[in-house]
């Protein structure tokens, strides 16, 4: 990957700077950062909601539009009943530890926020998508147990993207990102629980070898590694 | 008074239904344009969007005058026989408010982008992204709708000059009003002018609380 490229959005203005990541299903990878560095850009750029100037994204080979299942940050829903909206992203199959059984036939926008979360938790995991995009779920939701157990269930099905800053929701990813000034530095914890980063060592799970990966991936940049 | 005026009410019907056409052609085809643009990048964006605005800033008597040159009989379009008649006002006021539909909708669809990202996460495509796209807008579209037939019942320049203010055929509440106030009939043109003051009210009133009330609702827990 040649420095000075990276991927772009808004006025040149650079947010991923030469960013590479590739999720398997069945597996939780973590990107943790610091407010501002980028964390829900990358998000959306796996999601494929939006493009990056340079470099690309897919999923399964494909486009990855329909494919990742994104539960937003924000909470927005559609004006639709709850029960609608999980037909609409996929079927009903509910985690009962989630309580959406409870508000099934309420409308999404009368939902407070932390409900609204509750839902999206629920649809990543009963919705059609094989990929996830959790950002920040822990926020607003009361019980961090609920969330941890439904990343279990997620990881059973679906490859998991976990934007978080909740150190225990890390601790269940099999793989943590940092996403510091544009660019994904591994982290690990030492023996007696310190942060260890190192640089540059994200490339090596993204090598491309020519095959359609199981995984949704975003390479930016012109050149494959 | 020795002439017997046409009564009020029928004016005040006539002028209904003519803006109420005008706005609805101009609603189903600048709508669908505004959403389009407002989906799509493309290099020319800004230019169309300018184009629109510009458009709007047109004078009406302006547009009145280029309707009465196309419609006049040695005009391109004087086959038509539209000179006069009330399809003439409904065609200028309809193009009218078609940039103010399409600009209005325009900016609603950019505004709502949230919403069209939930749309395509969730892999809705063409026909079912659009009726989605549109349900969820349905409030502030409607809002739009009101405002653009406000416009287009409060327009004189066009009704006047295309129309020809024929009493009982074109004759509208603001040429109405122009005609009365020159005659001197002061009074009628009050009464019609403070019906005319009260349905603008109404309807802005209608508009803004519909308005309120959608982007009250998206906001009211995430604060």
């Amino acid at each position: 990957m040649r420095r000075g490229e990276g991927i772009r959005y808004k006025r040149g203005e650079r947010i991923l700077k030469g960013v590479s990541l590739l999720i398997h299903r069945r597996s939780v990878v973590a990107v943790i950062g610091p407010n501002g560095s980028g964390k829900s850009t990358l998000g959306m750029v796996m999601a494929g909601l939006w493009r990056p100037h340079k470099g690309f994204v897919e999923a399964d080979g494909e486009d990855p539009l329909g494919k990742v299942y994104v539960a937003f940050q924000d909470g927005r829903l559609l004006d639709l009943s709850v029960k609608e909206y999980l037909e609409l992203v996929g079927e009903i199959d509910l985690l009962p530890r989630l309580g959406v059984n409870k508000v099934l036939d309420k409308k999404c926008k009368r939902l407070s926020l932390g409900r609204k979360k509750r839902v999206h938790l629920q649809a990543a995991f009963s919705s059609r998508h094989p990929y996830v995009v959790l950002d920040e779920p822990e926020s607003g939701i009361d019980s961090l147990r609920d969330v941890k157990l439904t990343i279990e269930e997620l990881r059973r099905r679906k490859g998991v993207l976990l934007i978080t800053h909740e150190p225990s929701l890390m601790r269940l990813a099999d793989k943590v990102f940092r996403l510091f000034n544009g660019k994904l530095q591994k982290y690990e914890e030492d023996s007696e629980g310190k942060d260890v980063i190192r640089e540059g060592d994200t490339l090596s799970d993204t090598v491309y070898r020519g095959a359609v990966f199981r995984g949704f991936r975003a390479i930016s940049g012109t050149g494959l590694p | 008074m020795m002439y017997a005026m046409e009564p009020r009410t029928h004016v005040f019907v006539r002028s209904f239904i003519i803006s109420l056409s005008a706005t609805l052609i101009a609603f189903s085809t600048g709508a669908p344009l505004g959403f389009l643009i407002g989906l799509k990048e493309f290099r020319l964006k800004p230019v169309i969007v300018s184009i629109l605005n510009g458009l709007m800033g047109i004078p009406t008597v302006v547009r009145g005058l280029l309707l009465y040159l196309m419609f006049s009989r040695y005009g391109p379009l004087g086959f038509l026989g539209l000179l006069y008649t009330p399809t003439a006002i409904i065609i200028g006021e309809a193009l009218l408010v078609f940039p103010i539909v399409s600009s209005l909708s325009l900016s609603l669809v950019e505004r709502n982008k949230e919403v069209r990202e939930l749309i395509q996460m969730i892999g809705l495509r063409g026909h079912q992204a659009y009726s989605m796209l549109i349900r969820e807008l349905r409030v502030p579209l409607i809002a739009s709708f009101f405002t653009a037939f406000s416009r287009a019942i409060t327009e004189l320049g066009i009704a006047l000059i295309v129309g020809g203010n024929i009493e009982g055929y074109t004759r509208t509440i603001t040429t109405a009003i122009a005609l009365y106030t020159s005659m001197g009939l002061i009074d009628e043109s009050i009464k019609l002018g403070l019906s005319l003051l009260f349905l603008i009210f109404f309807l802005s009133a209608l508009a803004r609380v519909l308005e309120a009330r959608y982007y009250a609702e998206g906001r009211r827990d995430t604060v």
